[in-house]
């Protein structure tokens, strides 16, 4: 009975010694949650990491839970935050963040290059390197002409359309939008149709991608990045940008913050910096997904396809102001997937 | 514009259709481990080292590897329901009839050979006496194993969330990304829970009274057994390894000139090894008691998304934050989730019995390395690979810079199939691999050492 005790309390003393050692070697770390794909990100980070001897602990997300799943993390890390810079892959969580008050304000260089339009007034978060939300279709299935899926007639045959699961994600991000333009009873009713119509929901852009890439479907709702994977792997994919009532497109930027109470502040500040530098922005435009720059960039070192996708992104409807939208068609969309 | 009705499918309505499927996969198994685990048992030498191979391949084939090489297939079925649920379905149970068959080679008959016999000389031959007589032949060794299939097939996530199938559990998870509350999820799944936990209790219950071993007879020279074990490793293991394998050797150099996967190799064996230690140790404390083991097994059943919901909580909590950035939660999630097979493998193959009394005894190594050893370290290599491919646990609660090897690939596994990508699956899944055989041959040298 004596030697269990002890083994029991050996065993208390052991596992206490390796966390207290496992806190003292990682203090220093920088800690960055990374919504932005991995293949991309880990470049640009570890390429920071070098240059500026900050030592970084990433965490990235998986594909189905893409944003909200971080998101939702730091949501619930409040009292105690692990996380000092929040690199989200779209907009509408870090407004959630912001309106919690758990974002820390920070105006820096890389802050000052960034249009109004795509950061907080009051520097909470900034916005770089953004994407452009797409119709994909298969052009060895219905041919070059870009279908107009949006507009598709109610009872219209949908079984070879896709589209994301819309509670998370940059789907998530489209929908609030329409909820925003049109009302929730018009959005509840163009879903209803959908469904009706046998409407394929996967479980993210990739699987969308996929799904109109080896001719599943025939087209759906993606995003730029998503539909260049599927190009330059030589599949027969076109793609137009997802033009609203009003013309407009739907430009979703990677955001970046400093989380409020983070341990490395100083550390986080040059991070957020480079991040929303012109050497980054260009690196993103310039690596397999394209992402458009939203701070001034020479013209010259930026692919054609960039460019016109940069043209594209000029008529992006503003995002900043659809915080309570995106409650609304959140808890809608959570009745609706999470009875 | 008028409001439309747009009906959400129900938590009850997914966990009917996980009920249904799971049900079916369950019968399934019952129906194949019948002739399967008595033609097992006769087996000798090389053919029955094969056959075992052949059985335990696809149990322990990865979703992760099956769903990334059929994820074209997978993708032309995606406009046919059925032609999805039915790849689901046929995946799942291939996976899982392994374990009915390994249940019933270790489940007693409570009738003899002799008596059955005797049944087959005098019994009338219709077909529903027969059918009747081997049902209640076969004693409770079929409902265990299909009990057990059922609940391993009722929980599964990760299959189902590769594959975007619906069923309760990826409600469950699309409520917490989507934001609910703790206490709200729990309460959505607490339906699911009491399904698992009736069929755990009546497992329990058909364990207990359990009659003495009997072998049953077979034909060891039977053709039908060969045929469906080389379906099933060749459809869930041998055809995803050579598609991976043949994608891997383009992207191999490149792996092996950035091999980026080091860390997260190592953080998945060391969480591995830990979580198999403390489940095989806290196994064999709980055994003691009937309360003791309900209560550790208890957390391993609501599945590793609650279970890690409810870990990440109680770090939460003021007396545990400075705990909350470790190792400590995902180790303790993965033993918690161990735990209650630990205590399945100890039941079957580490009871004391007067045999292995006798073995001590005498002191007999081979007779111990048969009874003892080599059950204890075939348990302990199961728990290891079952910690080892842990993806839900592992992508909420691990330690920030130290993630296991399945959530990296998770995250990659979507951009399609890649020669580096296949490469990195090749990789992680021949590491647990690589450990158990370098483990298997240090522990001979030594024992060999040490004149054991």
């Amino acid at each position: 009975m004596r030697n269990r005790a002890a083994l029991i309390a050996l065993g208390t003393v052991l596992v206490l010694g390796v966390c207290w050692w496992w806190r003292a070697a990682h203090r220093n770390e920088l800690v960055v949650y990374c919504a932005h794909d991995a293949i991309y990100a880990e470049k640009i980070l570890r390429g920071f990491e070098k240059r500026s001897g900050i030592p970084l602990a990433i965490r990235f997300d998986t594909e189905a839970t893409k944003s909200l799943g971080l998101t939702e993390l730091i949501l619930r890390e409040k009292d105690a935050p692990r996380c000092d810079v929040f690199w989200n892959n779209e907009l509408l969580g870090m407004l959630d963040l912001q309106e919690r008050g758990l974002l820390q304000p920070y105006q820096g260089p890389g802050y000052a290059r960034i249009p109004a339009a795509f950061k907080a007034a009051d520097g909470s978060w900034a916005g770089f390197a953004a994407r452009l939300r797409v119709v994909i279709y298969n052009t060895a299935k219905i041919g070059k002409t870009p279908p107009n899926i949006t507009g598709l007639l109610p009872g219209s045959d949908l079984s070879r359309v896709a589209i994301a699961k819309p509670l998370y994600g940059t789907t998530l991000t489209h929908y609030t939008l329409l909820w925003h333009l049109w009302g929730g009873d018009k959005l509840k009713a163009w879903h209803a149709d959908w469904r009706r119509g046998g409407v394929k929901e996967v479980d993210g852009n990739a699987a969308v991608k996929d799904a109109v890439a080896e001719g599943a479907c025939y087209a759906g709702f993606s995003d730029t990045d998503d539909f260049f994977e599927a190009k330059d792997d030589g599949k027969p994919v076109a793609m137009a940008p997802v033009r609203l009532d009003n013309g407009r497109t739907i430009c979703i930027p990677n955001t970046v913050a400093i989380i409020r109470g983070a341990k490395h502040e100083r550390a986080a500040r040059q991070l957020v910096d480079f991040l929303l530098s012109e050497e980054t922005e260009l690196a993103l435009a310039n690596s397999r997904s394209r992402q458009i720059p939203l701070g001034p960039v020479p013209a010259d070192k930026l692919s054609p396809e960039v460019r016109e996708l940069a043209q594209a992104a000029r008529d992006g409807e503003s995002l900043s102001s659809l915080g309570s939208a995106r409650k609304e068609c959140l808890a809608w969309l959570k009745s609706l997937y999470a009875p | 514009m008028a409001q439309v009705a747009l009906r959400p499918v129900s938590i009850e309505a997914q966990t009917a259709l996980a009920l249904a499927r799971a049900l079916f996969i369950a019968l399934l198994a019952v129906a194949v481990s019948a002739p399967l685990a008595p033609w097992l048992l006769v087996q000798r030498g090389r053919a029955r080292v094969i056959a075992w191979l052949l059985l335990l391949a696809p149990f322990f084939t990865p979703p992760l590897l099956v769903s990334y090489a059929f994820a074209k297939f997978a993708m032309a079925l995606l406009v046919s329901f059925w032609g999805h649920e039915a790849l689901y379905i046929a995946v799942l149970a291939l996976k899982l009839i392994p374990v009915a068959v390994v249940l019933r080679t270790l489940l007693p008959s409570p009738l003899s050979p002799e008596g059955r016999h005797a049944f087959q000389m005098l019994a009338p031959c219709d077909g529903w006496t027969r059918f009747r007589f081997h049902l209640r032949a076969a004693g409770h060794a079929p409902w265990i194993a299909g009990g057990l299939v059922f609940l391993l097939a009722f929980a599964d996530f990760e299959l189902a969330s590769l594959w975007g199938v619906k069923t309760w559990t990826m409600a469950v998870f699309d409520a917490q990304v989507g934001g609910y509350a703790l206490g709200a999820t729990l309460k959505l799944s607490a339906r699911p829970l009491v399904v698992q936990l009736g069929v755990l209790v009546a497992i329990a219950l058909a364990k207990r009274d359990l009659p003495g071993m009997h072998e049953e007879p077979a034909s060891r020279a039977s053709r039908m057994p060969w045929g469906y074990l080389t379906f099933s490793a060749g459809f869930i293991s041998l055809i995803p390894l050579l598609i991976v394998g043949g994608q891997a050797v383009t992207g191999i150099p490149s792996l092996l000139e950035n091999f980026v996967l080091g860390g997260q190799l190592a953080a998945s064996v060391v969480f591995a090894v830990v979580a198999a230690g403390a489940a095989t140790a806290l196994a064999a404390w709980a055994r003691r008691s009937p309360v003791l083991q309900l209560a550790v097994i208890t957390p391993g059943l609501l599945g590793a998304l609650i279970i890690s919901l409810l870990l990440l909580t109680l770090f939460q909590l003021p007396l545990l934050r400075a705990l909350y950035d470790t190792p400590l939660p995902l180790a303790l999630a993965l033993t918690l989730l161990l735990l209650p097979l630990a205590l399945l493998l100890g039941a079957l193959w580490l009871q004391p019995s007067p045999a292995l009394y006798i073995a001590r005894q005498t002191g007999s190594r081979r007779l111990l390395w048969e009874m003892e050893t080599r059950p204890r370290a075939m348990a302990a290599g199961i728990l290891f690979c079952w910690a080892y491919f842990d993806f839900t646990a592992s992508s909420i609660l691990a330690p920030t810079g130290f993630t296991p090897v399945f959530v990296r690939l998770h995250n990659l596994a979507h951009y399609g199939q890649t020669a580096v990508l296949s490469a990195m699956m090749l990789a992680a899944f021949a590491t647990p691999i690589l450990v158990l055989l370098l483990t298997g041959t240090a522990w001979r040298l030594y024992a060999r050492g040490h004149g054991r």
